[in-house]
């Protein structure tokens, strides 16, 4: 009996990704020969799908509850998450336990690495990328390196300098190391034709901006206009072509070597860590999409996401084709059984038979014992079957439901559009799920979800649908009523801040004028002698007007009287010029065409959605330029407010922690109006809103002789 | 108590206090044909009685003092414009001159400017109070209208 051991290996790729299974077939050749029964356990960090901190920890600490007292003999770190993983954790949770890391590229300066830690590292091949690139399009002339500005980045350039030194005087070589991200991805759209791009370490930007490779590979690849081919890359998941690596095979076979030395009694700082060849990879999609050809590629190179051969894309169809010829063949034979034998034919199709309507019964059972409404329809649109709870809902026999029959009890106002559902979706043969109110027996209009289903025969024939619906009214009603208190609420609030703001406004205010204007005449009624008097009055004045500006003030923020007295354009420019004031941004603000005469709902409602979507960007945008755009058509009024900043992030937050975002989603409903927030990182956020406006006649009054 | 000869004035204002001033400050000169407490009465008394001038506040219940000055402008009324107000925002002395308004008086300065407006006006010349300097807080825009101010007070 072999003692066991335990090979505890972390991954970065997911399971189902190529490289693990390289890596892993390397591994295991070096365990075949072990003395010990080998335990592997293997986990898969997977930092592209999950790249989420809070979910990277989340995982970290359930790694750490799984193997704490479950002690590995060694862990195998493949790639620089794991790695960075074991560095923070190896020492308090896994003391004693060696590591050894398995990494793409050479181990970066910096890393404090304790007597616990070995492990086998690769190394960037520019040239040889170069040539690789070079063999699939002999006619380039321009070489572009793209890199960026973190030290890892940084030193990655400088070997590329160094290697690509030889090339000079054949190509025309820029490096791209220097640019902020959108200016990067702008240089990338416009490349002279014969270019090729070799994609170096681009972990920061000129402007501090951190990527990590998931994240910037698609935006370089989907902005170039030329092949690119990665120094670091080896899942090739975003459209690189590919480029010489190091070689995940031989690093899994050099890593488990170093394990099983480990296992054996070495101690790991007594193994220095170890280089590993390159080897080319390609992604065959990309080489397509290039229109490069697989025979230029260089020899020895592994070609990823390869379509499967004829055979396996085919092997269906020919076991399919087979098994017909076979079937045919036992229908032959069974035909002529059946001559021979027609007693014994007629006995197996009672059997049939008998199968056939146990299923049936059975079918029955289930659908008239189950808590929803059942129907099925044939392919000719009519309904041939109702469930026991349908008919006990409409409290009608199933003769009148059948056919056409059903639709007596739908109601009136939602009859056309139930129909229209029904065979559109019929046409399509495709499941559909709707609501409309239904009668039931006591006469009540009951809100259902009806959702239906195609159903196909055993030969793949359509036969019809089944569906099933449920009384819903409950839940409706309570969508609605928490929709109307909410819109309540709104009402109440701006209700409540119009009241305080007049009360201010219209009492308060009007009674601080007064006292001013009777202090004034006061003043001008007193003899001239008195000027000690005179003096303290005139403050007492000026102080009154100063408490007469500060309420008005107060009343404005409560509720804006310029809406109110001067309309919603000349509202809405005070506004962006005292949220610009205050925080020091630029905001500008045009408005086109609009109507004096809105109602004040509408303009209430744009006016507030002006202000919570342009607090918003400004607090969570990071731009310094701000656009507001009011414009009128004929028929309705388009509210834009747009940002030049980081964008996503600011969408998300919006819509996610936002009470603001939900009062103005539901202020727009009210006046049937629409939102939509379109925002992509890097290229700001835009906020539209459609508000439908009734064309008002210019309304003029006539004037009574009175 | 009509006096021949006097320009004609209609007074609009929701406030009994400010009307009162307002009718003792003007007295003196002008003949006060009638006074509103709300907008729709503003226009239907000066459509009717066809006054030189109208003394108009901006926050008034029905039309506000900008609808009414607009109305009366598309009416075809000829009568002058002076806004008696507590706004004292250059939005809204510029909204005030942009219905047609040629006076524009503070109702912290009623007592000094108010009288000089409406002799200004009936002349044609336009008239804005200034601020009192100590309550005028950074505010940059209000130099923009410097051009409008015709009359400096005494």
């Amino acid at each position: 009996m072999k003692q066991v051991r335990r090979v505890l290996i972390f991954y970065e790729a997911g399971a189902y990704k190529p490289l693990p299974n390289l890596v892993d077939q390397g591994l295991r050749v070096a365990f075949d020969n072990s003395p010990y029964q080998i335990e592997f356990y293997r986990e898969f960090m997977e930092t592209a799908q999950f790249p989420d901190p809070a979910d990277q920890k989340r995982f970290r600490d359930f790694y750490i509850r799984k193997y704490q007292h479950h002690r590995p003999d060694v862990i195998i770190a493949v790639g620089p998450a794991p790695l960075q993983f074991m560095l923070e954790a190896h020492h308090r949770y896994f003391r004693g336990v060696p590591v050894v890391f398995c990494l793409p590229n050479r181990l970066p300066g910096g890393f404090n690495l304790d007597s616990d830690f070995t492990g086998v590292e690769g190394d960037v091949a520019p040239a040889a990328t170069l040539d690789a690139a070079l063999r699939l399009q002999p006619d380039t002339k321009h070489v572009v390196l793209v890199g960026g500005t973190s030290p890892f980045d940084r030193e990655q350039e400088a070997e590329a300098k160094d290697q690509l030194k030889s090339y000079e005087n054949r190509f025309d070589i820029s490096y791209l190391t220097d640019l902020t991200m959108p200016a990067l991805l702008d240089r990338l759209k416009h490349l002279p034709s014969h270019s090729i791009i070799l994609l170096a370490g681009l972990g920061r930007d000129a402007e501090g901006r951190v990527f990590s490779t998931a994240v910037a590979n698609p935006m370089i690849v989907a902005a170039a206009n030329a092949p690119v081919f990665s120094l670091n890359e080896r899942h090739l998941n975003d459209g690189e072509v590919g480029g010489s690596v190091a070689d995940p095979v031989d690093e899994g076979k050099t890593v488990g070597a170093t394990a099983a030395r480990i296992l054996n009694g070495e101690k790991p700082h007594n193994i220095p860590t170890i280089k590993t060849a390159n080897v080319y990879v390609f992604d065959l999609r990309a080489l397509k999409r290039w229109g490069f050809k697989e025979k230029n590629l260089p020899p020895g190179g592994v070609v990823l996401n390869r379509e499967p051969t004829v055979w396996e894309a085919y092997k269906l169809y020919v076991i399919a084709g087979i098994s017909l010829i076979l079937l045919q063949a036992v229908l032959i034979a069974g035909l002529m059984w059946h001559r021979a034998g027609r007693r014994r034919a007629e006995g197996e199709l009672t059997a049939a038979l008998e199968v056939a309507r146990e299923s049936e019964a059975r079918f029955r059972l289930v659908a008239n014992t189950a808590p929803v409404m059942i129907w099925m329809c044939g392919p000719d649109k009519l309904f041939s079957y109702f469930n026991q709870p349908w008919l006990e809902f409409t409290g009608r026999p199933l003769v009148s439901e059948l056919g056409n029959g059903w639709t007596e009890s739908v109601h009136p106002d939602d009859l056309q559009l139930c129909l229209n559902n029904y065979d559109q979706s019929f046409q399509r043969r495709e499941p559909f799920k709707m609501q409309y109110r239904l009668r039931r027996h006591d006469g009540e209009y009951r809100w259902v979800l009806d959702m239906g289903v195609p159903r196909f025969s055993s030969e793949g024939s359509f036969a019809g649908y089944i569906g099933s619906c449920i009384d819903m009214t409950e839940r409706k009603q309570a969508e609605e009523a928490l929709s109307s208190v909410s819109r309540r609420l709104i009402d109440a609030q701006e209700q409540e801040r119009t009241r305080i703001a007049r009360e201010l406004h219209d009492d308060i205010n009007q009674r601080i004028a007064m006292l001013g204007i009777e202090l004034d005449v006061l003043q001008q009624s007193l003899p001239n002698e008195g000027a000690e008097l005179q003096n303290r009055l005139d403050k007492l004045r000026q102080q009154t007007a100063e408490i007469g500006t500060d309420v008005q003030g107060i009343s404005h923020r409560l509720h804006s009287s310029k809406l109110e007295y001067l309309g919603l354009v000349a509202a809405c420019k005070s506004f962006c010029r005292e949220v610009a004031e205050w925080h020091k941004v630029d905001v500008s603000f045009i408005a086109e065409n609009i109507a004096p005469n809105l109602s004040q709902e509408i303009s209430l409602c744009l006016f507030r959605v002006l202000q919570e979507s342009l607090n918003n960007a400004i607090k969570h945008s990071g731009a310094q330029r701000f656009e507001a755009q009011l414009r009128g058509t004929s028929n309705e009024i388009q509210l834009t407010v747009r940002d030049h900043g980081i964008g996503f992030d600011a969408a998300a937050v919006m819509v996610s922690r936002g009470l603001g975002f939900i009062s103005m989603r539901e202020r727009i409903s009210v006046v049937k109006g629409t939102i939509l927030i379109a925002s992509k990182p890097m290229g700001g956020t835009e906020i539209t809103v459609r508000v439908p406006v009734v064309a008002r006649a210019a309304s003029k009054t006539t004037v009574g002789a009175a | 108590m009509k006096k021949m000869g006097c320009p004609r004035i209609l007074l609009a204002d929701d406030l009994p206090e400010i009307r009162e001033r307002v009718t003792e400050l003007l007295r003196c000169d002008f003949d006060i044909v009638a006074t509103a407490q709300d907008g729709q009465r503003a226009v239907d008394a000066a459509s009717t009685l066809g006054p030189d001038l109208v003394v108009l506040d901006i926050s008034m219940p029905i039309l506000s003092g900008i609808q009414v000055a607009s109305r009366l402008r598309d009416l075809g009324c000829k009568a002058k414009i002076v806004f008696v107000t507590i706004h004292e925002d250059p939005d809204y002395v510029e909204a005030a001159f942009s219905v047609g308004a040629t006076g524009y008086v503070f109702k912290s300065r009623l007592a000094t400017d108010l009288v000089l407006a409406v002799h200004g006006a009936l002349q044609g010349q336009k008239f804005i109070s200034v601020r009192e300097k100590n309550t005028l807080r950074g505010d940059a825009s209000m130099s923009q209208l410097k051009g409008h101010l015709a009359l400096k007070r005494a």
